[in-house]
């Protein structure tokens, strides 16, 4: 039996025999023996819920697969979190640049209801996150802490203890409904997307090869859904491309990721969903979400390449001070070795395994006022092998290409006020929405700690 | 933590030890006030009282292991029909 509910146990029949002392004492005082038949059912009551607590615990799991709950509520949660920081963010940046434009008019008093309506509704999403963490993570063991307050004798903790094992039970059937509740009402399970007018992610990320970063490539994006112009971002130090503020946002959309790198374009193979599939990192102060990018060629070092076609794996790994080596598993009998390097940087093979025959074509052109050297292999080797390509390279420095880089800032005046405008009805209706929740809550939860005995009902949501 | 259970566990056996030697007391001093030849109807109340609430407390007393015991097995009967069922779901 676990600690807390074993004291749970003992803190019972200590209140039990309590009443029975106070019972069997020889004063005929009505006060004090009012407390005997009283201690005598209170030890035995939570006695009962001490050994009942397993039980009571699968009702509740029983409950909720009869509800048929799908949405997982915590990941939900911390989205909506996460949506209501960023549009509050936004939302306040877009008032600021207002502010600059027409100083004349008293802003701020047309404004903070809508501030404050935005930060009602992130306090809001704030406190049903910490509900969902506490349901959800320290759930169960509340629940014994509950019992544990509630078998102390003289009901020193009985309606704190109500008040936790009512609140557990309340919140662990109905927390997962909020977004069944939002859907009933709103007519949308997440309706902080649908509801802002300025969808933007600002994201950074590594470009990577299969061995090193791309630094001096152009990150592409695509799109394929959504917003439909297509964004450029230049890769720098280190082979990071920022797509930062204060200008650079990519709305949100299903994008295609090209790579493109001396000259040639590589196709990441992956449809990105922006931001379904971004993860908030908070390494950079100018950009919220990280989103990696992998191109599937080896870059020994900045402003070269070397691209493989036909292989089912590709491992590159260094064996040298300047040598690194590369093994593939080949799905053909013909493979195309390309590889590409400039001025400053320099690549060479000077081994290749298991390859018997091949072609070479090289030759010179201009990329962005670089000259970009390339070689064309084609290998022939035998079918579903794995063959090596030993090969030297030497860094030199780095020269950045000049690109202009994608701008997306947001429109000013009219359209920005009617947008929030709309925005403050959506959010207002939200903020009921989710206050009338936590209202039904509250409720259920006061009755029901009514019903466990509980005569002070202390309530973690203030109605 | 097993400290404060087994502090709450001697706790509770020297009450219960306590309301045994208490019972008799309170019997003894129930008796002696009923049957004191005192003519005052409240004074012979009081020990008539105090006789009640002793027996009542050495009846409790007396259960209290078959109370528990009867509790943790309803209890677990109950758990083990919760747990047992199967609950279609929709």
């Amino acid at each position: 039996m676990d600690t807390i509910l074993y004291i749970a146990l003992m803190l019972s029949i200590l209140t039990y025999y309590v009443g029975v002392l106070i019972y069997s004492l020889p004063i005929p005082l009505r006060g004090l023996k009012r407390w005997a038949p009283i201690l005598i059912t209170d030890g035995l009551v939570a006695a009962s819920l001490v050994y009942i607590n397993v039980g009571i615990l699968h009702l509740i799991d029983k409950i909720k697969s009869m509800l048929g709950i799908q949405v997982g509520v915590t990941g939900y949660i911390s989205k909506l979190v996460q949506e209501c920081t960023l549009i509050t963010i936004s939302v306040i940046r877009v008032f600021s640049s207002v502010i600059s434009y027409a100083t004349k008019i008293n802003i701020y008093v047309l404004f903070s209801p809508l501030i404050s309506t935005l930060i009602l509704t992130l306090v809001e999403a704030l406190t049903l996150s910490v509900l969902v963490a506490l349901v959800v993570n320290a759930g169960t063991r509340l629940f014994l802490v509950g019992l544990l307050l509630y078998s102390i004798p003289f009901r020193i903790g009985r309606s704190a203890g109500a008040s936790i094992i009512a609140f557990i039970i309340v919140n662990q059937i109905l927390l997962p409904l909020f977004p069944y509740w939002l859907l009933y009402i709103y007519g949308s399970t997440m309706p902080l997307i649908v509801v802002s007018k300025l969808p933007i992610s600002y994201v950074w990320g590594y470009v990577r090869g299969y061995y090193g970063n791309l630094v001096g490539s152009i990150v592409w994006f695509y799109p394929i859904q959504g917003y439909n112009e297509s964004l450029k971002f230049l890769v720098r130090e280190a082979g990071v491309y920022v797509s930062g503020r204060p200008d650079k946002g990519i709305p949100d959309g299903v994008y295609r990721v090209f790579v493109e790198y001396l000259g040639l374009w590589f196709d990441t193979g992956a449809n990105v969903s922006i931001p379904d599939q971004l993860f908030l990192d908070t390494t950079l102060p100018n950009a919220d979400y990280r989103l990696d990018i992998f191109v599937p060629i080896v870059s020994p070092c900045p402003e070269t390449a070397i691209q493989l076609s036909g292989c089912s794996s590709i491992i590159a790994y260094r064996v040298g001070e300047n040598r690194i080596k590369i093994v593939c598993s080949n799905t053909s009998k013909t493979i195309d070795v390309y590889i590409a390097y400039t001025d400053t940087s320099f690549i060479r093979v000077v081994g290749m395994e298991n390859i018997y025959y091949f072609n070479v074509t090289k030759g010179v052109r201009t990329w962005r006022g670089i000259n970009v050297y390339y070689e064309n292999y084609t290998v022939y080797v035998p079918e579903k092998s794995t063959y090596g390509l030993l090969v030297e390279f030497l860094c030199g420095d780095i020269v950045y290409p000049q690109v202009q880089e994608s701008m997306y800032t947001r429109e000013h005046g009219f359209s920005v006020i009617n947008s929030i405008m709309s925005m403050f009805w959506e959010y207002l209706r939200f903020d009921l929405i989710i206050a009338m929740f936590l209202t039904i809550d509250a409720l259920l939860v006061y009755g029901l700690a009514r019903f466990l005995g509980g005569e002070r009902i202390r309530l973690l949501v203030p109605v | 933590m097993t400290d404060i259970a087994s502090f709450i566990t001697t706790l509770t056996a020297k009450i219960a030890s306590i309301s045994w030697g208490l019972f008799m007391l309170a019997w003894s001093i129930g008796w002696l006030i009923k049957g004191a030849p005192i003519p005052f109807f409240r004074l012979k109340r009081a020990g008539q009282s105090i006789i009640e609430d002793a027996i009542w407390a050495a009846f409790w007393l007396a259960l209290g292991t078959t109370v528990f015991a009867l509790v943790s097995q309803v209890a677990s009967l109950l758990s083990s029909g919760i747990s047992n069922s199967t609950v279609a779901s929709p």
